[in-house]
């Protein structure tokens, strides 16, 4: 199972380019998509998704060519918006069992028993009943979740889960998915770059519509080894070291110290020290690189 | 503080193009309110711009008044809890209250910005070249501003803004100004039976135009109410009800209260049990290999269930309980209280079409409630925020709108069963327990739910175009506002060239059921499915699906599918077949002919045949008619034997001859004579022969006419009562008319001269009129005849027809009957045919026997024995003041509702079925209706005995004088006093007829046909007043001796000879009364004459 997209454009009609060329090639497992907001993770993921049509480029599933044959991926696929709503006065039983048949599963008593096992899964079971208006957000989500999962889809689309769950939710999604990923293509899309550290195989970063890196986690951390420096501060110095031109990727605070960290082939001073790369830092150094300078680099607090 | 919220609302709305091009609409909505009222109300002597008018337009408010007030008034507040605001809003240093009278005021001033767009539409209506315009009165406009105008717009606004205050929701302004409608338009439609129903109309719309339909000409051009009673109370409840309404909304509102509405969190919510936090992940449960199944079939499959989701989603929320809650009670009001005024002539027992029947001036509210429905429905994925979820899933877009559009037309089903049952509940309750399901079912089922498809069908198409949920609300809205309103107006008279209407709403009688209207139905709503299958095609292949792109966009980029270009295809192919068989049937078949159209021909008839008026034409003497009806086709034909006579002073050597319309004459011949067609006029119907020897003065000829009528198909309306299924009521129009029928003119002034004619100063003759002053009333082409009428139909049906039934046989699976007239006769009588149960009874009235005969419909017996006793009574007393009834056997006729209109000719008297015969007379003074009916139509058979000329005034004699009559057998009956209920309605209904007059209004002595409102109101009441005056005996002893003398007078008589009598024996101190009642138009109020003047 491959996912194929090639050269895919999309522009809006306020000349904001969404999409700028993108190609990636995506195999089974999970696959982390890094951006910021605004970046054009979700304009992708609504793409892959049928829910938006592209101005060039294509995207194949295996053989299926996504945007000519919709209705052929829709029957493949599990999808969980970034931001989605639910009906307020249907219950979740009702909703999923509503959702289970329009995802081809015909016969009532095949929709029960797949229903009542998703909810199961995501702990909703006992509010089942409930009607949707009256979930927390995080039982929301989990609704979402669970919807994603029905009529064992072959491609899943995450747009930002785990937004409103809290950490043991999300530590929970996290083991379904990659639970899940070993048998089919799952595409993760998030600006939380452990996310994709965590869980990813594969990933891309993208920034202003385009892919700025195309790889596997740990080979991207490893191309920045050697490379990394950091140095404790005080706050007022940072203006001092962006002055001297130095090539800060980001900036973050560790037990109210600031701590820069700088990119250069060589240590930049002897008062730095050394740093281990994180996929953090590669995700940091490509937005640098991108549209942002040295003032404007990333605060990780 | 306010200021900043007060300024900040208001520029908010002065920003957003919605704002103007509702302020653009409410122009337009002045200008043609002011014109729509102007040409209902305005007759010739009103100015369509009347105060009367303008009073009445501005309480109306207008349809996007209501929408935008409720908009206004809902968002005023509720935007905050809509947008997630309030949390920012409410935290700020703005105290509640400024915050609360600050957005009250911003959305107040903005609103009466637009209405004060409705006010420079009606201004600017009065500087327009509009025909007919009076002096635009500046200060009637400021009073009516001040008292009706600005209180209304307070009041609906109030009642908006305090619902969503108290519901915390936006929708409450909707249900508010909604419910405000529908007081409005239950006072509309109910005030006729209860004066003070119009307190309930926040409008007071209803109180204007209930004086308005008592106002005449002259006072509606110089109207100013008086601000007391009625007005005054209104005014009064509606402000205080706004005014406590808005006081207990200002202690209502706190920033807690409304955040809290905003907020996730609320009594429902779910709060789950505490998870172990040990617990490491979802439960791992191996989810099983299921089957997924994507044919055609299985969409089809899913579509019931999905229909079914989609029909609890709509049908759970408050919302539409609380809309069909209120509906229903509208409802049960509309039956529960309606009274003989409104629907029927006398107290009406709830039969079922009754019952239905209120389905009309609800339906408006339905559709609109339905439109709003669909378009949440269709776009819920989109406001909940689901449709990336939905959009993404493998059903084709079909299967969604399907199971949408089956969703709607269930909670439609939904609506009309719960009219049927409150319908039966209201019978049931009101004592009446003969439930028909069948008329429900035809009444309500097959007549609206078609109708309700149709509008569910074009909102899913608006809304596959627009892709925009508030642009389909308005377009589909503003759809029906302009359809009903020209349909409403006539602007649009053809039912086929106006979306969902249909022939035949209103005109299901028990007797005729559908009759013609039931297969135009079916043609029509065929033809308007097909259209909106068409369009719903077009809807789904440009459905958004996904991210929103323009119209455009979609169009561009979708490729055409088959199934859809195949249903398109199909629907348009229905569409344009089923538009050309109703073409062919209702505009060619049946000549459809708009009011125009109608006018102009009358005109054109006029024109070119009026020359003809005075050329003498042989007079009927004596006529043979064989007739046979074949009601279950529609057709009949006839052969006429008519002896003729040439009366004047001149040679006839020409005859004109007309014939009914959809009738033909098959053969026309004189015997010893032959006829030379001189001048065909097949559109006008009218021919020219001439004899080839002239009839000379005096002499005598015998003419043989075979024709036939045929009826085909339906119409867009009419349904041709002459000859129908069950209950035909066929004129003596079906035998040729010889010479100029002057009851074809045009005689509305308002209309003659845009026809090229001048006004007329009489709509009949004046009493020194040479031509006139010789013909008899009923007819300008006979005087009193011979007649036999040898008449079949089919065998289920019976004849009532004039005369003796000399003969009745059956032949050939047909029955027949012979009838000769006992006495020469006035040649204006009417046979019917129907399905008839009878009951007879021989009476004796001063020893004389009467047999008294009443033809019914077996679903209607209740009162039958009721009108043969009130008949028996009516006979008994005109015995004792006219003298003995001049027929041996008296017959009453029931026949189809189609029409108000009561019969009495020869000894024939025919009522439709809502005149008495489902009359709910179990109180007895209930029972007067069937007394005062029966007496009145019988002493017109009387007064039909008098030879009068068909002059100016001769109504006084043929209904005024009966009209009178049955009073007094009612003071008999019940004494005076309880004759004012009756006095005052006849008085009313006076006012209503001259405030419609469109000519002049005649004095009662120069009283016509079409002010009947003149002679059978006033004029009763002129004579009955006279009696109380002068007492009932020498009133009716002029009426006797005038009776007497006309009926044996050598030439007719007219109005005058009458007026003298009763001048003679009311003596001088009752001439001045006399002389007002009779000679001017001053008007005769019941209790206006001093009991003891003149005395």
């Amino acid at each position: 199972m491959q996912l194929e997209i090639k050269n895919l454009s999309k522009t809006y009609p306020n000349g904001k380019k969404a999409l700028n060329n993108v190609s990636l090639t995506i195999g089974t497992g999970m696959f982390g998509l890094l951006g910021q907001n605004g970046a054009g993770k979700s304009t992708l993921m609504r793409t892959i998704a049928t829910l938006q049509d592209a101005d060039s480029g294509s995207i194949f599933f295996d053989d299926l060519d996504v945007l000519k044959q919709p209705q052929e991926i829709r029957k493949l696929l599990g999808y969980l918006p970034q931001d989605f709503g639910v009906y307020q006065n249907v219950s979740a039983e009702e909703m999923l069992d509503h959702i289970a048949e329009m995802k081809g599963i015909s016969k009532a008593s095949e929709r029960k028993e797949t229903v009542e096992e998703l909810l199961n899964r995501v702990n909703l079971y006992d509010v089942r009943k409930k009607k949707l208006g009256a979930y927390s957000g995080g039982m929301k989500q989990r609704f979402g979740i669970a919807q994603a999962l029905l009529g064992n889809p072959k491609l899943i689309i995450v747009d930002e889960p785990t937004a409103g769950l809290d950490p043991l939710e999300r530590n929970r999604f996290y083991n379904l998915l990659s639970e899940i990923g070993a048998n089919t293509i799952v595409i993760l899309s998030t600006h939380i770059v452990e996310d994709v550290s965590t869980l990813c195989n594969d990933m891309a970063i993208i920034g202003a519509g385009e892919v700025l890196k195309c790889g596997k986690p740990a080979e991207i951390e490893k191309d920045l080894e050697g490379q990394l420096w950091e140095k404790e501060i005080t706050k007022p110095d940072l203006q001092q070291y962006i002055q001297q031109g130095l090539p800060i990727i980001s900036s973050r605070f560790h037990a109210g110290r600031m701590i820069i960290t700088v990119f250069a082939d060589e240590r930049p001073h002897e008062t730095f020290r050394t740093k281990e790369p994180s996929l953090e830092d590669a995700y940091f150094r490509l937005l640098s690189i991108g549209s942002l300078t040295a003032q404007n680099a990333n605060v990780h607090v | 503080m306010f200021n900043t919220v007060f300024r900040f609302e208001a520029r908010q709305h002065l920003k957003k193009p919605f704002t103007w091009i509702f302020l653009i609409l409410m122009i337009l909505q002045g200008v043609y309110y002011m014109h729509h009222a102007g040409e209902f109300y305005s007759t010739d002597q009103t100015y369509t711009n009347a105060p009367a008018i303008l009073y009445t337009v501005l309480a109306g408010m207008g349809y996007i008044g209501f929408i935008v007030t409720a908009i206004l008034g809902g968002t005023a507040l509720g935007k905050d809890i809509d947008n997630r605001t309030s949390a920012l809003l409410y935290t700020t240093r703005a105290s509640q209250a400024s915050f609360f009278s600050g957005r009250y005021a911003g959305s107040f001033i903005i609103l009466l910005l637009l209405y004060a767009g409705y006010l420079a539409g009606i201004i600017a209506y009065n500087y327009l070249p509009i025909p007919n315009l009076g002096p635009f009165s500046w200060s009637a406009l400021a009073r009516a501003i001040l008292l009706i105008f600005l209180p209304n717009v307070f009041i609906l606004y109030s009642l908006c803004f305090a619902v969503t205050v108290f519901t915390k929701n936006s929708k409450g302004a909707y249900a508010a100004a909604l419910a405000g409608m529908l007081l409005m338009i239950f006072a509309e439609t109910a005030f006729d039976s209860n004066a003070y129903v119009v307190l309930a109309d926040p409008t007071c719309f209803s109180v204007l135009h209930n004086q308005l339909e008592h106002l005449s000409p002259p006072e509606k051009n110089n109207f100013s109410p008086a601000f007391s009673g009625l007005l005054l109370y209104n005014r009064l409840i509606w402000v205080g009800i706004s005014l406590i309404l808005m006081l207990v909304a200002a202690r209502k509102f706190s920033f807690i209260n409304f955040s809290s509405a905003g907020s996730r969190k609320s009594k429902r919510s779910v709060e789950e049990k505490d998870e172990p936090a040990a617990a490491t992940a979802f439960q791992t449960i191996n989810l099983k290999k299921i089957r997924q199944q994507f044919s055609l079939g299985a969409y089809w499959q899913k579509i019931f269930p999905l229909s079914w989701l989609e029909f609890k989603s709509v049908i759970r929320p408050w919302g539409f309980r609380l809309f069909l809650s209120l509906i229903l009670i509208i409802y049960i009001c509309y039956v529960a209280v309606w009274q003989q005024q409104y629907f029927s002539a006398a107290p009406t027992l709830p039969v079922t079409l009754e019952v239905t029947g209120v389905m009309l001036p609800l339906s408006f509210y339905f559709l609109l409630f339905l439109i709003i429905n669909t378009t949440e429905l269709l776009f819920r994925n989109n406001t909940s925020g689901f449709w990336q979820i939905s959009d993404a899933l493998p059903v084709p877009s079909w299967v969604t709108v399907l199971s949408k559009i089956l969703a709607m037309l269930g909670v439609a089903l939904l609506m009309t069963i719960c009219l049927m049952l409150f319908g039966m509940l209201v019978q049931a309750t009101k004592g009446y327990y003969h439930f028909e399901p069948g008329v429900y079912f035809n009444e309500l089922f097959v007549r609206w739910i078609p109708k309700y498809l149709l509008y569910i069908l074009l909102t899913a198409f608006v809304a596959g175009l627009t892709a925009n949920r508030y642009a389909t609300h308005w377009i589909t809205i503003l759809f029906l506002f302009f359809s009903v309103i020209m349909h409403e107006t006539d602007a649009i008279e053809q039912n086929r060239l106006n979306f969902m209407f249909s022939p035949g709403s209103g005109l299901a009688t028990d007797m005729n059921g559908e009759s013609i209207f039931g297969l135009a139905h079916a043609w029509f709503m065929w033809y308007w499915c097909s259209l909106s299958i068409a369009l719903l095609a077009t809807g789904i292949w440009l459905w958004q699906r996904g991210t929103p792109v323009s119209l455009i966009h979609r169009i561009r980029t979708r490729k055409i599918n088959a199934a859809l270009l195949i249903v398109f295809v199909t629907g348009i192919a229905g569409f344009i077949f089923c538009g050309n068989k109703i073409y062919q049937t209702v505009n060619v078949q049946n000549k459809f002919q708009t009011k125009a159209e109608e006018r102009a021909e009358e005109a054109l008839y006029e024109k070119t045949y009026k020359r003809y008026q005075n050329d003498p034409q042989p007079l009927i003497e004596a006529l043979s008619l064989n007739l046979d009806l074949y009601p279950e086709n529609r057709r009949l034909h006839y052969t006429a034997d008519l002896k003729m006579r040439n009366t004047s002073m001149r040679p006839i050597d020409t005859l004109h001859v007309e014939w009914m319309d959809f009738s033909s004459i098959d053969t026309i011949s004189v015997k010893g004579n032959i006829l030379t067609l001189m001048k065909e006029g097949r559109n006008l119907r009218h021919n020219i022969y001439r004899m080839d020897r002239a009839l000379l003065p005096g002499d005598s000829m015998q003419c043989h006419i075979s024709g036939r009528l045929a009826y085909r198909g339906f119409t867009n309306g009419d349904p041709q009562k002459e000859l129908t299924f069950n209950g035909s009521f066929l004129s003596h129009d079906i035998i040729p008319f010889l010479g100029y029928d002057d009851r074809r003119e045009l005689k509305s002034n308002l209309y003659r001269p845009e026809n090229g004619l001048t006004k007329l100063a009489s709509r009949l003759p004046d009493t020194a009129d040479n031509l006139a002053s010789r013909q008899l009333f009923a007819s300008t082409q006979a005087g009193r005849i011979k007649d036999t009428l040898t008449i079949s139909t089919d065998s289920g049906q019976s004849i009532v027809a004039p005369g003796l039934l000399v003969k009745e046989w059956r032949y050939n699976n047909r029955h027949y009957f012979r009838f000769v007239n006992e006495r020469p006769a006035l040649f204006d009588f009417y046979i019917l045919s129907a399905r008839y149960a009878v009951k007879k009874q021989r009476v004796y009235i001063s020893g004389r026997p009467v047999d008294i005969e009443a033809y019914y419909h077996p679903g209607h017996p209740y009162n039958v024995s009721s009108f043969i006793a009130s008949a028996k009574e009516a006979l008994a007393y005109l015995d004792t003041v006219l003298g003995a009834y001049p027929y041996a056997t008296l017959r009453i006729a029931e026949r189809p509702h189609y029409d108000e209109d009561l019969f009495a000719y020869g000894n024939v008297i025919v009522l439709p079925e809502n005149h008495g015969w489902t009359a709910d007379i179990r109180r007895r003074e209930d029972l007067d209706y069937l007394r005062y009916v029966t007496t009145r139509l019988i002493a017109e058979q009387y007064m039909r005995q008098a030879n009068i000329s068909r002059t100016a005034g001769y109504p006084l004699i043929i209904h005024s004088i009966p009209g009178y009559l049955a009073l007094q057998q009612l003071k008999h009956f019940y004494g005076e006093a309880a004759l004012r209920k009756r006095l005052d309605k006849s008085y009313d209904t006076y006012l209503k007829g001259r405030a419609k007059e469109e000519n002049t209004e005649p004095t009662l002595l120069k009283s016509d046909e079409q002010a009947d409102y003149v002679s059978e109101q006033k004029g009763s009441y002129a004579l009955y007043r006279l009696s109380q005056l002068e007492g009932s005996s020498p009133v009716n002893q002029a009426i006797r001796s005038f009776l007497e003398q006309a009926d044996t007078s050598g030439i007719p008589v007219n109005a005058g000879w009458f007026y003298r009598q009763l001048q003679t024996v009311a003596g001088p101190s009752y001439h001045d009364f006399l002389k007002s009642a009779f000679e001017t138009t001053a008007v005769l109020k019941p209790g206006d004459v001093d009991l003891n003047a003149g005395r």
